[in-house]
This record gives C-alpha cells, structure tokens and sequence, in this order.
C-alpha cells in the first residue's frame, strides 16, 4: 500500500516522462505476480500494485489513476486466461504487456461452460464467463512457466540483470518445489476423502494433485439459502469425512451448520490479491501444512 | 540631420501618395520571395524535424511517400494496410521502440489515428488539459485539432461515417475526450489519437451488440410525420457512444491478428538494432518495407524546391517590370524638379545634388518597404504555426 | 564689392552670340540695372557673373577673383559664398515651409549646415521683411509679394557679397515691385553688397546707380 501511495503521490505531481526511464519498475494485475516481479527484480526494480486489500484482482475496475500508474511501466505482468478484465479495455502499451501464461495455454483449463452471473461484493454483477479458470498460479507447472516468462521479460528488457535473474529464478523454483510438496502431502491425505470448494477456483488443484473437488457457488459472507443447504445435504457423504475448501472464513452460522454436518473446513486462501508478498507461494501452502 | 536627408524626408513626405505607393510596391517586391523563402524553408525544417523524430516506418510496400506522410504526418492513407501480426512481430523482434499507426476515419475533417500508449511516450506528448486516454473510448486532441473542433476535455467527438469497414452498417461513434495535448508544432497538433481498439470500432471494425442503446438523434426524428417517426427513421444514421458501461458490449469481427494498421512507426534502440532490423524486414516479406522518412521528405523538398525555383523566375520577371515602372515614375519626378534643380546650382548646389536627393529618397523608401517587408515576413514566421497546419491539413 | 570687366564674349553652342560687353566696371554698393529686349543677353550675363557660363573671350573679375578662369568646383563655391540670386518665378520649393526655403542655401552647399546661427539670422530676415508670421506657410499658402520676400530671405541669409536678381518685379504687380525693389536696395544696404538686376520695368531704373542697355552694346557691338 505504501508503494501504491507513493505511485499516486508521484503521478499527481506530474512528474515529466523522462523519470520513468531512471528507475526501472514492473507492475503486475495480482499479488502472485507483483511478489513474482518483487522477488525477480529484486532492489533494481519498484513493483506497481496499485489495488486495494480488499478487492479481487480477477474482477477489479482500476480508476483513470489507477490506469496512468500501469501506463508508466515498464514491464506490466498479466495473468493471461482472461484474467483482469480491465486488461482488455485500458489502454496499456501492447510491447510492454508480458502474458505469463501465453506459453502454457495446453494447462490452461476452460471455465464451467455455463454463464454464471451473479453478485458479487462492491463491484456488482459481473459474470464467470471467461474462457479459462483464473487461479492458475495453483497448478506448480504452470506458476514455474509465469516465472519463466516474467523471468524471460525481465531479461530481455534490463539485459544487465541477466545473471541475478537467474539465481532468483531459482530461489522463486524452490518456493514453488515446496508449495508443491505441501499441497501434494495434503492431497494425497484427504484424497479418499469428499471434498467441497465454497467457489470453482480450485480447479487447478484438481487438476494437479489426487482428489476429486466439487465446487459450489457460496459466498464468505453470506449464508447459503436453504434450497443450496439442501441440496449440499443430499450430496455430502458422510463416511467420506466430507471436508470444504473455503477461501476465507465463512460466517459463523455456517460454520456451525457445516460442522454439524460433520464437515470439516479448511481455509485455503488463492492468495489472489495478498497484502504482503514475502514468502507468498509457502504461506499458500502453510494453509494446509498441519491438515 | 543631414541637409540633403532632410530635403528628402520632406519631399517624400509632401508628395505622400506617390511615396507610399512606391514604398508598397517595393515592399511587395521584398516581401513575395522573402515570404516564399522564409515559408518554404520553416516548412521544410518543421518537415525534416518530423521526419528526423521519426526514425523509420514499416508499412506494406509501395508508394514510400505516401506511407511517411500517412505515418508521421497523418495525410491521406495508404491503400493497402499491414495487419497486427506484423506489429507483434516488430514487437517479438525485441529491436526498437514501436508505435502503431492506423488512420481510422476523421472527425469534421480531422484525422482519427488508432494508436498505442507508446506513441504518447515516445513523441512526449503530455496532456495540456485532462489527461491522456486511459480506456477504451477515450481520445485526446491535438492543440489545433481542440480549437478548431472548438470542444474541450470532458466532452465528446463525433466520428464522420466515411468508413472504410463497413461491416456493421455505417455509423458514427462518439467518443470522450479524456484530455487536450500541449501543442507540439507537429501534426500531433491537428490530430485525434486513441487507442488501436476505438480506431477499429470508428472504422467500422468493432462495434456493440445488439443490444446496445441506440441514441437515434432525436433532431432526425423531429423530422418524421408525427407517429410514425420512428419506424420512418429507423433506417437513419445512429449515433453510438463507447463509454465505460458499454465496453464488454464491444467486440470485434474476426481474429484480432488479421485488424488493419495503416503503419508501424520504429524507433530502434540503437544503429545496430536499426540495421538488424532493416534486414530482417526485407528478408521477411517482399509485401512490406521498412523506410527512413527523412529520405522520402528529403526528395519531397527537392521537389517543392525544384516548383520554388520556376516561381523565382516567375517573380523575377514581374519585378524586372515592377522596376522598369518605379525607374518611369523615378525619371519622371526627377524631370519635374528640374527648375528645382536648376535654382538649387544658382544657390550654389554641387552637380551632384540632384542624384543625391533621388538616392536619399529612395533609400528612404527602401527602408520603409525593407522594414514593412521584415514586419510582415517576421509576423507570418510567428503565425507559421498556423500557416504549417493548414499547409499540413490541406497541402 | 568691385565688378570689372574687360572684352567679355560669350557664344551659344550653336554659333550666335549670346553677349559681348567690351568694358565695365561696377564698384562696390553700386546697383546696376541691366536692361535690353529679350534674347539680347541679360540673362546670359548673369550667368557668367555668377560663374555659371565661362566666357569664350575676356575677363570678369569679382572683387579680384578671376570669375572667368574659376575651376567648376571653385565657381560653386564662390556661388555658395559670394553670390546671392533671385528669380522672376521667385524658385521656391513647393514642398518647403518659407522657413526651409530661406535656409535652403545652407542645406544643399557642401560643407554647410543649418547653425542656430542660420536659424536666427533667417528668422529675423523674415522679421525685418514682414514675413515673421508666414515661416511655417508653403509657397502655395503665400501671395507673389510674400514668395518673392521669401526669396530675398533666402538670397541674402548667407550674406553674399554680390546679389544677382533677374527680373525680380516681373510678376508683381506696381505696388508690390516698388516695396519688393525696397527689400532689395535695403537688403544691398545692409550687405554691403553690389547688385545687379535685370528688370524691365523701366519705372524703377531711376533707382539705380547705373543702368547697362544691352540694346545699346548689341548697337556697338554690330
């Protein structure tokens, strides 16, 4: 938040455009990316992330500041598969935009088919209609291929930061190795186990580790009207010790409702848009470290 | 003063007319070639100094003027475009600063040119007045181009319907001036910049659903006989406005690889990087070509020189008749002095005092007609500005 | 200021003799009137005396100086300095103030210009001829009286020693020549000066000293 002030600050003071080129700075649409480019580019690079705590970065409208802040740089790191909607209407400079998922689209994961309006928090309706599932940072191959990429632009554009590049590719590698190793340990534990995800933005994790995950469309912070509860009644099993991905705490009631149910709940937070970036991918997986 | 200075201020001066109408015809004299001069020579500077900015073009091969004045000084288009492949492939190329061009339509006469938010960076081009487009929908004017669209940030521009794509039916598209540029003494003066995607929906390329509101202009519909208005309307003209609300409504006909660029403008990162560059080009595609501008405006100024120098002769000619004509009245008027003249030997005047009065007189009037040929030549050289816009509109 | 002449003879370039005065001598402060019928010279001998034609046979000498022998540049200068003239059509320009008129000598003679000196000795010529309130008046603005005083102005402001006048009466009417031959002999009066004038206005030859009749020496002459 202190570097998102200082870029307005900056940006209101009108600062002429030959201060852009002595400094050089990367700004990326979610927190994986921003600590990616914060990691990679190390004290030679200011990190752009302009979006408030409170928000996710998936369905985010950037105000014209907003926008002018993303303009300045010099790299802009995008999520690819469709993710960051704004992406598509504000005008970025196309040579600067690094796709972090451009070489991977065979791992990219087509959304449900079906269109899914809904409200959703303080930005309204807005549909879950893009081509691809958004969280792809969760599948380890395909968060090592968006530090390939970010890593490759980087390179390209500073040549001189080649050399640490590549040890912080590394260092970033063995992030991703262990986050690896943690969801992994947890997935072949519960397994057996039936598992339900508050929302489809597991869809990855699926993909990647043992287990089979159902998703539904329930919200944090709102109960589930009694139509979903029972028809969550009829699906759950529970010999299979059901257990529910959420991505944040649910309300109290159903909390109490689930548990009930003999549900267990795990928090599992996509860390979409974290307030702090260090160590992001092994507090991701520290979610589920004593699961 | 000087005796012989003062009799010629007072002559002058008493014979008014006669001395007014020489001062301006040789004021005129000074003034056409100098004018011509000091016109020619600004536009050439303001020409090359465009040109030198803009290091090379890449567009699709022929006429090399054409595409450098479509390019960098948005005048007319080019017939045949290049696509957005050959842009990300300029872009994949890693060797140059790029800005593409695409001359999307006009608004009351005044070019709409699709580009990238590297153009405004790279030309350093900052907002006068509100700020430089952020979305789609959004453009900025040239310092001209506000002042003679007499609009202001904040309100909108109508695009003319003379698409070129016409695939969605012709239609205007209104878009919001997010803010007027700082005048640049370039073209970016007489010009409306936007993003790539709005110069393709002005175009004809994008365009809403249909679902969409359409504003149909409610002074069209006046027109109608009472009920029917609409149905007899319905055929007309619609104005469609890109705004913030409507931009996930916009899409575009067919894959975004193949949308049409009029021109890359390529600003390598170094004389190596421009070599490379230049080979790869011609390598590539026999379609394509990658030129230097200041080569096009440098055979270009040869030629206006060349159209210069015939109208030198033409003017030579006029003022050899113009002086034979001043040399008649000068002989005439020193004939009329003679007894003047004459009394002034009496009086004891050396012989030379009569060519010495005409000299004094004429240098007098010389004077006048150099410095009301400076005046002028120095005014039109502060309104250049002006003078090269429209010579840039128009030309 | 001493005129002599001796056997003086000038010839048109076409071949007719233009003058021939065998021998005169005016003193200084004389006034001499030169009369005769047109074409016989009058004209012609002012021109010599005042350096303007070179005689083809004898001498002039003013006040000592060989008028006749004098180089091109050495007549203008004696002009300039030593010759006062005024005019029958009274030579003013049009495009002057009486003022400038007056001080016309001062501006286009070599090596002169118009002092405070110049100014003051013009405006009290104008005072003493009752021009004063006319200074700032073109020619066009003045009557033939006034033009004429003018010109006296201006023939004596640079104090010449002898004042040629050719016929300054001719276009006045009886009343002003009498007041205009005034100006003239106070003027000479005043200067010291020899004066020479040619008129035909007989009624006035009784105010000179002497009188040369040209018809008279074309008589002799022939």
């Amino acid at each position: 938040m202190r570097l998102y002030r200082a870029i307005l600050a900056t940006l209101t003071l009108a600062a002429p455009p030959a201060l852009a080129d002595t400094s050089r700075t990367i700004a990326a649409v979610n927190a994986p990316l921003a600590y990616i480019a914060s990691v990679l580019g190390g004290a030679q690079v200011d990190v752009i992330y302009p979006l408030p705590p409170d928000v996710d970065p998936a369905y985010w409208s950037p105000s014209p500041e907003e926008v002018q802040a993303y303009q300045q740089a010099d790299l802009i790191l995008l999520n690819g598969a469709g993710y960051a909607g704004w992406v598509e209407s504000a005008l970025l400079p196309r040579a600067r935009l690094v796709d972090t998922t451009a070489a991977v689209q065979a791992l990219l994961i087509p959304a449900e088919t079906e269109t899914v309006a809904h409200k959703h928090g303080p930005e309204g309706e807005h549909a879950h209609d893009g081509a691809y599932a958004f969280t792809t940072w969760l599948d380890p191959q395909i968060a090592e291929a968006q530090i390939a990429a970010a890593a490759g632009a980087i390179s390209a554009r500073w040549p001189d930061m080649a050399p640490q590049i590549e040890q912080r590719t590394a260092d970033l590698r063995a992030e991703i190795a262990a986050m690896d190793a943690a969801l992994s340990r947890f997935f072949s534990k519960v397994s057996e186990r039936q598992i339900f995800a508050s929302h489809p933005i597991y869809q990855y994790l699926d993909y990647a580790y043992p287990g089979d995950i159902t998703a539904l469309h329930w919200e944090p912070d709102t109960d589930p009207g009694e139509q979903e509860w029972s028809a969550f009644e009829l699906a759950i099993d529970a010999d299979r010790h059901p257990i529910m991905l959420w991505e944040d705490f649910a309300t109290a009631g159903t909390q109490q409702r689930l548990e009930g149910l003999g549900v267990e709940i795990i928090v599992l937070n996509p860390m979409a848009n974290a307030e702090t970036w260090d160590g992001l991918f092994l507090r991701l997986a520290d979610q589920v470290a004593g699961k | 003063m000087n005796g012989i200075a003062y009799l010629a201020w007072r002559h002058t001066h008493f014979h008014w007319l006669r001395s007014l109408t020489l001062v301006l015809v040789m004021a005129t004299l000074i003034t056409i070639p100098l004018l011509a001069e000091v016109l020619t020579r600004a536009a050439e500077t303001r020409m090359m100094s465009r040109a030198e900015a803009t290091p090379l073009i890449y567009g699709s091969a022929g006429a090399p003027l054409d595409l450098t004045l479509t390019a960098a000084y948005f005048r007319g288009d080019i017939e045949t475009p290049i696509s957005m492949e050959d842009y990300d492939w300029l872009i994949a190329s890693r060797l140059a600063d790029l800005a593409p061009v695409h001359v999307a339509g006009t608004s009351r006469s005044i070019p709409i040119i699709g580009t990238d938010f590297e153009y405004f960076r790279l030309r350093g081009l900052t907002a006068a007045a509100g700020r430089l487009p952020v979305s789609l929908g959004e453009v900025v004017l040239g310092a001209e181009a506000a002042q003679s669209l007499g609009v202001a940030a904040g309100e909108l521009v109508t695009s003319d319907v003379n698409q070129v794509f016409d695939l969605a039916g012709a239609y205007p598209v209104g878009m919001l001036i997010s803010g007027i540029l700082e005048p640049t003494g370039t073209p970016d003066d007489g010009a409306i910049l936007t993003d790539l995607k709005t110069g393709w929906i002005v175009s004809g390329l994008g365009h809403g659903h249909e679902e969409l509101t359409r504003q149909t202009k409610a002074a069209l519909l006046l027109k109608g006989a009472g009920g029917d208005a609409i149905t007899a309307n319905a055929s007309l003209p619609t104005l469609e406005t890109i705004s913030a609300d409507q931009l996930a409504d916009f899409h575009f006909h067919g894959p975004s690889e193949t949308f049409p660029l009029s021109a890359v403008l390529v600003f390598p990162f170094d004389e190596k990087s421009s070599a490379l560059l230049r080979g790869r080009v011609e390598a590539r595609d026999t379609a394509v070509q990658i030129l230097r501008p200041t080569d096009q405006i440098r055979g270009l100024m040869e030629n206006v020189f060349q159209v210069k120098s015939v109208l030198q002769g033409v003017m030579l000619a006029v003022s050899l008749a113009a002086l034979l004509a001043m040399a008649l009245v000068v002989w005439l008027s020193v004939q009329m002095r003679r007894r003047e003249f004459d009394v002034a030997l009496r009086l004891g005047a050396g012989p030379g005092l009569p060519a010495a009065l005409v000299a004094s007189e004429l240098l007098l009037l010389l004077t006048a007609a150099v410095i009301i040929s400076l005046a002028v030549t120095w005014s039109a050289a502060l309104m250049e500005d002006q003078i090269a816009q429209l010579w840039f509109r128009n030309g | 200021m001493t005129i002599e002449i001796q056997d003086l003879a000038y010839t048109h370039p076409g071949g007719t003799t233009g003058l021939h005065v065998p021998q005169l001598t005016v003193q200084a402060g004389e006034t001499l009137a030169v009369i005769g019928p047109s074409g016989s010279g009058k004209t012609t001998f002012l021109n010599v005396l005042s350096g303007l034609l070179r005689p083809d046979n004898g001498s002039i000498r003013v006040n000592g100086i060989a008028v006749d022998a004098l180089s091109r540049r050495a007549a203008q200068v004696y002009r300039a300095d030593s010759v006062g003239y005024v005019f029958q059509d009274f030579g003013l320009l049009d495009y002057l103030t009486a003022r400038d008129n007056i001080l016309h000598p001062f501006r286009i003679a070599r090596g002169r210009r118009v002092t405070p000196h110049a100014r003051n000795r013009a405006n009290e010529l104008a005072k003493a001829l009752g021009i004063a309130d006319r200074l700032t008046h073109r020619p066009a603005q003045l009557s033939h009286g006034e033009k004429q005083r003018v010109a006296i102005c201006r023939a004596v402001v640079t104090d010449p020693k002898v004042l040629l006048a050719d016929e300054p009466t001719g276009n006045l009417d009886p009343d002003t020549a009498a007041l205009i031959m005034d100006h003239l002999l106070t003027a000479r009066d005043r200067l010291g000066a020899t004066l020479v004038m040619v008129t035909h206005d007989h009624s006035l030859l009784d105010r000179f000293d002497r009188v040369l009749d040209f018809r008279d020496l074309w008589r002799s002459g022939a």
